[in-house]
């Protein structure tokens, strides 16, 4: 019975006859449906991306969140631009964008199925004049692998 | 036994040098750039930026602008947590002098990068900012050097199409008011539209820089300013002259203008200057042993110190130079609680009032631009740089420190802080000379 | 004689409630003005959570509240669709919680029989083990999870597009317009307009009016005072604390110590936290976040996300909602219902109307009502057509990809450009299409582009930098406008005609509005960002009073 504590308070908070009607009728199906032993379509881990991949929801990605993590320091600098252009870089993505936007590109470029066209050459060499010791090309790297994944 | 000195910016790699050069065995600790490599080409050593301190701009009886000189000498007359107050007490000429030894041995480190230091303490230059606002500066990197508005006749800015931030014809308008708010001569200021070549098109001043290293592109920007310039005429530019080459990049410049070219000063994220800086300073290291590391924890030992870095093998040395930085830099953390986090080191503000152990919010203060205790805060020094334990003694007698980490001032307020990195990183290394017995 | 205009309806105040009801009216053909004494959204709008939600929480106390939200949440979808973004929940169960995973899978039931009219997907049950293969971020204390959705706005843009539409139909809008006092007819007789002073030039005129509704949120009651127009609210303080960059894909639940509900949820680039209700009784225009909020927050979001402090704080968003006025009652009990007074009848200056209470996500069903009975009182029978005219840039979606190349503009600032501008991003652009060069960044963070912020200068009536974080979000990003003060003063400088004094000072004001949100929440890799901030901030301009 632990799954139903609360009962009485809730049931004390509401407001209108249609609202108690609601609840009893809601609840009794419930309940019953428990005691039946429910069984509940599909995996529901499947339903959920199901229902928000179009969103830009994907699978928790271990990688990723550890790019975040470290990207969160970032002091707009703009060292890496700088460092990235001496060395005769020029990728789609400036390195500092990349990093400042990474968390939200990340969901809408899926959403909207966009990407970058591609990755920079990944030579790593902003990483050696940041500050902050952001893993800028794994970023950019990671971005650019959003627009190829299924 | 060596001497570690940990953080690679202007004052660890000073003391580096300094080491060297009286012949001690160094290991230089670079865990990457921090705020020296974000400076705007000021190397400000004595406080000259108008309106920013809490130091008058002009000498109140006399109505004209502070020399530098004059400035360092009221900063250890009025403020005695000064790290030129602790070292030099309130005797002015010796800070002067220390200042100025300092950046002469600045100017030979950088001088084979082609990148020169000028200005004196008895003169101060008026400058340009990226938006158009002024700056007075004692000491400036090559490149905004040049670019003294003092005696001009004309200022023209010059126009570079779809460039960020580079607003020519409001940063025009801009300068000649600020110019004329300080009490300075005017000149008459324009813009030069039309003349920057298409190849050069480029969206940010740190994308364009590096491209002006290379000869052709010199070239290509010399051809579309060719005869722009004239005496009495100076030409700003944003800070885009090269990284590796400013030098020859501004020669060749002025040549083929036949005028004064300078940039106007940047600041992050287009701080050119402080990259161009820091790369120098890294080149003039080339032969202090340098470890790319992070130093993780450090160990006193019956004969010195031993240095931690995580999972990679320990060094041993004789004596430590702290030279961490403040924030920025790492020398001071401030996730949760603000902390010295290597040594747990007692940290003051310029009031003398302890600022670690509590979360870093309560060191604020209303109002942006009121002194906030936060960023004046720093490990306190005795006059030989020994960093202090709170009971007012040396922690170590061969652990100093160096720079931004010392506190009791304000780098961004109080435009001391190359200053401040050069003077304590010389004194500091003396102090490590005469613990090692040894004479330089 | 000081300038005169004249209307038919005077609107005090530019929140979501005044502008929607501006849109309301001018869509109905009445003529009328808009004052706000600061931005668009400054108020209560800004510091809200943007959630466009259907009403979960009114279920038990009324069903038909909750119908109601939901159909309107579908509707503000079709009329804003780029505005608004899905926002999928997670809502973690504890062992302590005080209420059971069946009671609460219950409401979520009952609610599933909603969601369909805001295009929600239903609830989802899920075993520890599945939530924290979702969401590794969270707690493993946890028993089990829901999973539900929601819809998130930009506040701040939403009042905007509502002002612009009505300024397309003819009303005024007029910013940083403050007023002082009410005109009457005779003394103590009818409310016939007010005498206003513009804040920004200093200029003193007068608006005459048929009818004025007073729309000032928590102001409310000092507006009507004005009129001699005693009527009380409770004031609830909420704050909000902004994350560099997002926690999470999704959003989360959290529960405060007292057991009160709050979430992480992502926003633009970043993610926030909270909120928090707080009688509040300080000065309106000086609300300050304090440590204990911040704490109070973070421990919640600790409970369910417990790795929440490793993530960077940037700033907090603080404002008080003009709750009705309830005695007795916790403040998160106290009713979300709005009201409108007419003065007329229940006191004594006829002519003057204050709306007051009510939520975001109600603001449409709101304004409707206000504007019906604005309508009943000018004798106009127009209905109110506010749920099927699309709003600014609503009508079509933005190709980003070929809005990114057209334009020569990145591909992050074209995205950004469609959800804040939606299909009007193309005329926007076309300003600069045919120029030599591409639009130029100003604010790296978002990245704002000049080509908007002289676009919002001139055809939005942008009037000061300050409000810049509000209206295209500059200075909000990580660098906290270090990048982009000085750059952005100068774009305004030119379209705005300002001297470059004023620039200077704008830029300065920026920056200390800035510091007033930043230090109460400064912390770990921030305090790095901000010293960085100060180095740039005092080298570019000097903050000396004896100088400026």
């Amino acid at each position: 019975m632990r799954g139903y504590r609360g009962f009485f308070r809730e049931l004390g908070h509401t407001g209108t006859w249609r609202a108690l009607a609601l609840q009893f009728r809601t609840g009794a199906w419930h309940v019953a449906r428990q005691w039946m032993g429910r069984k509940d379509d599909g995996d529901p881990v499947a339903r959920f991306y199901g229902h928000y991949a179009a969103d830009g929801v994907v699978a928790h990605d271990p990688a990723a969140d550890a790019l975040a993590r470290q990207a969160q320091a970032c002091l707009v600098c703009g060292l890496c631009s700088m460092e990235c252009a001496r060395t005769g870089s020029n990728p789609p993505l400036d390195p500092r964008d990349a990093v400042v936007a990474a968390s939200r590109l990340a969901v809408d470029w899926r959403r909207l199925g966009l990407s970058p066209a591609e990755a920079c050459g990944g030579c790593t060499a902003c990483e050696s004049v940041c500050p902050a010791g952001i893993p800028i090309a794994g970023i950019q790297a990671h971005l650019a692998e959003i627009g190829t994944r299924e | 036994m060596s001497v570690a000195v940990i953080g690679a910016g202007l004052a660890g790699r000073a003391a580096a040098l300094l080491l060297r050069a009286s012949g001690l065995d160094v290991t230089l600790i670079d865990a990457g750039p921090g705020a020296t490599a974000l400076g705007g080409g000021c190397v400000d050593t004595a406080a000259a930026s108008p309106g920013v301190s809490w130091l008058p701009w002009r000498d109140p009886l006399q109505g004209r602008p502070l020399l530098p000189r004059e400035r360092v000498q009221l900063v250890v007359a009025e403020q005695p947590t000064h790290p030129y107050t602790v070292a030099f007490g309130s005797d002015g000429d010796a800070a002067c002098q220390a200042i100025e030894r300092s950046i002469d041995a600045l100017r030979s480190w950088l001088s084979p990068s082609g990148l020169a230091v000028e200005g004196s303490l008895d003169d101060a230059r008026v400058l340009a900012n990226l938006p158009g606002t002024v700056r007075v500066a004692d000491y400036v990197l090559t490149g905004p050097s040049s670019g003294d508005l003092r005696g001009r006749e004309e200022v023209v800015w010059v126009d570079v199409p779809g460039l960020e931030a580079w607003d020519p014809s409001y940063a025009a308008r801009t300068l000649a008011y600020d110019l004329e708010a300080l009490g300075l001569p005017a000149p008459k200021v324009r813009v030069l539209r039309g003349v920057w070549p298409e190849r050069l098109a480029e969206p940010r001043v740190a994308r364009l820089a590096p491209r002006l290293d290379r000869a052709d592109v010199q070239t290509t920007l010399c051809e579309a300013l060719a005869g722009q310039g004239s005496p009495e005429r100076l030409l700003l530019v944003p800070p885009m002259l090269g990284v590796d080459h400013v030098g020859a990049c501004l020669s060749r410049l002025g040549e083929a203008t036949g005028g004064a070219v300078a940039e106007v000063l940047g600041h992050a994220p287009h701080a050119t200057s402080g990259f161009r800086l820091q790369r120098a300073l890294e080149q003039a290291c080339s032969g202090v042993t340098v470890r790319r590391d992070r130093v993780s924890g450090l160990r006193e030992r019956a004969d010195g110190f031993e240095l931690q870095f995580g999972e990679e093998p320990a060094l041993d040395c004789g004596a430590v130079v702290l030279a961490t930085g403040r924030y920025v830099g790492g020398g001071v953390d401030a996730a949760g609680v603000v902390r010295e986090p290597l040594l747990g080191l007692p940290l003051y503000d310029a009031d003398g009032r302890r600022v670690d152990g509590v979360p870093a919010h309560r060191s604020t203060r209303k109002g942006y631009a009121n002194a906030q205790p936060l960023y004046s805060a720093g490990v306190r020094v005795d006059p030989a740089m020994r960093p202090l334990t709170a009971r007012g003694e040396p922690w170590h007698g061969r652990l100093v420190a160096a720079g931004d980490l010392i506190g009791g001032f304000d780098p961004a307020r109080e435009r001391t802080g190359m200053g401040v990195a050069l003077v304590t990183a010389a004194r500091a290394v003396e102090t490590v000379q005469a613990e090692m017995g040894h004479t330089g | 004689m000081s300038r005169v205009v004249r209307t038919r309806v005077l609107i005090v105040g530019g929140g979501i409630n005044g502008t929607g009801i501006a849109r309301d009216l001018s869509i109905r053909g009445i003529d009328c003005v808009l004052l706000e004494k600061k931005e668009l959204g400054s108020g209560t709008s800004w510091a809200s959570s943007g959630m466009i939600h259907g009403g979960l929480r009114y279920l038990q106390k009324d069903p038909e509240v909750t119908l109601h939200s939901c159909v309107d949440s579908g509707a503000i979808q079709r009329i804003a669709p780029h505005l608004i973004f899905r926002i999928p929940f997670l809502m973690p169960v504890f062992r302590d919680d005080p209420i059971g995973p069946e009671i609460l899978e219950i409401g979520l039931e009952m609610y599933d029989r909603y969601v369909p009219f805001k295009n929600g997907r239903p609830h989802g049950r899920l075993t520890r083990d599945q939530a924290l293969e979702i969401e590794p971020k969270l707690s493993p204390h946890i028993e089990g999870a829901f999973t539900l959705d929601e819809w998130g706005v930009d506040a701040a843009r939403l009042c905007a597009a509502n002002a612009l539409d009505a300024q397309g139909r003819g009303a005024q809008i007029m910013t940083h317009a403050e007023v002082r006092s009410f005109l009457r007819d005779v003394p103590g007789g009818r409310v016939t307009g007010a005498s206003v002073r513009d804040r920004v030039t200093g200029e003193d005129f007068v608006v005459e009016a048929d009818l004025v509704m007073n729309a000032a949120g928590p102001w409310a009651p000092e507006v009507a005072e004005m009129a001699g127009e005693g009527f009380r609210l409770r004031p609830g303080k909420g704050i909000h604390l902004v994350f560099e960059r997002r926690v999470s894909q999704m959003a989360v639940y959290a529960r405060g110590v007292d057991g009160r509900d709050m979430f992480v949820f992502p926003h633009e680039q970043n993610a926030m936290a909270g909120t928090t209700d707080d009688d509040y009784y300080g000065d309106l225009d000086r609300i300050q976040t304090t440590e204990d909020e911040v704490a109070y927050v973070l421990e919640a979001m600790e409970r369910s996300i417990p790795s929440i402090r490793q993530h960077r704080v940037l700033h907090a968003i603080q404002g008080v909602r003009p709750t009705l006025f309830g005695f007795g009652a916790y403040e998160d009990e106290l009713s979300r219902d709005y009201r409108i007074i007419d003065h007329g009848a229940e006191g004594d200056a006829p002519g003057l109307f204050t709306i007051t209470g009510g939520k975001l996500a109600a603001y449409r069903l709101m304004a409707e009502d206000a504007a019906d009975l604005v309508a009943r009182e000018l004798g106009e029978n127009e209905p109110c057509r506010t749920a099927e005219l699309p709003l600014p840039g609503g009508d079509a979606p933005l190709d980003i990809a070929q809005t990114s190349r057209r334009f020569r503009v990145g591909l992050p600032a074209a995205l950004r450009l469609g959800f804040r501008h939606g299909a009007g991003a193309t005329s926007l652009l076309a300003a600069t299409e045919f120029d030599p060069s591409p639009p130029r960044t100003v604010c790296a963070c978002e990245p704002v582009l000049d080509t908007e912020l002289r676009h919002v200068a001139r055809e939005e009536g942008l009037r000061r930098l300050t409000d810049c974080p509000l209206r295209v979000r500059l200075g909000v990003g990580a660098c906290q406008g270090a990048g982009c003060a000085a750059a952005a003063a100068a774009v305004l400088g030119q379209e705005l005609g300002w001297e470059p004094a004023r620039a200077i000072r704008e830029a300065t004001e920026l920056a200390t509005s800035r510091w007033h949100d930043v230090a109460p929440v400064l912390d770990g890799a921030q305090v790095a960002g901000m010293e960085v901030h100060r180095a740039v901030l005092f080298g570019l301009i000097g903050f000396s009073e004896s100088l400026r």
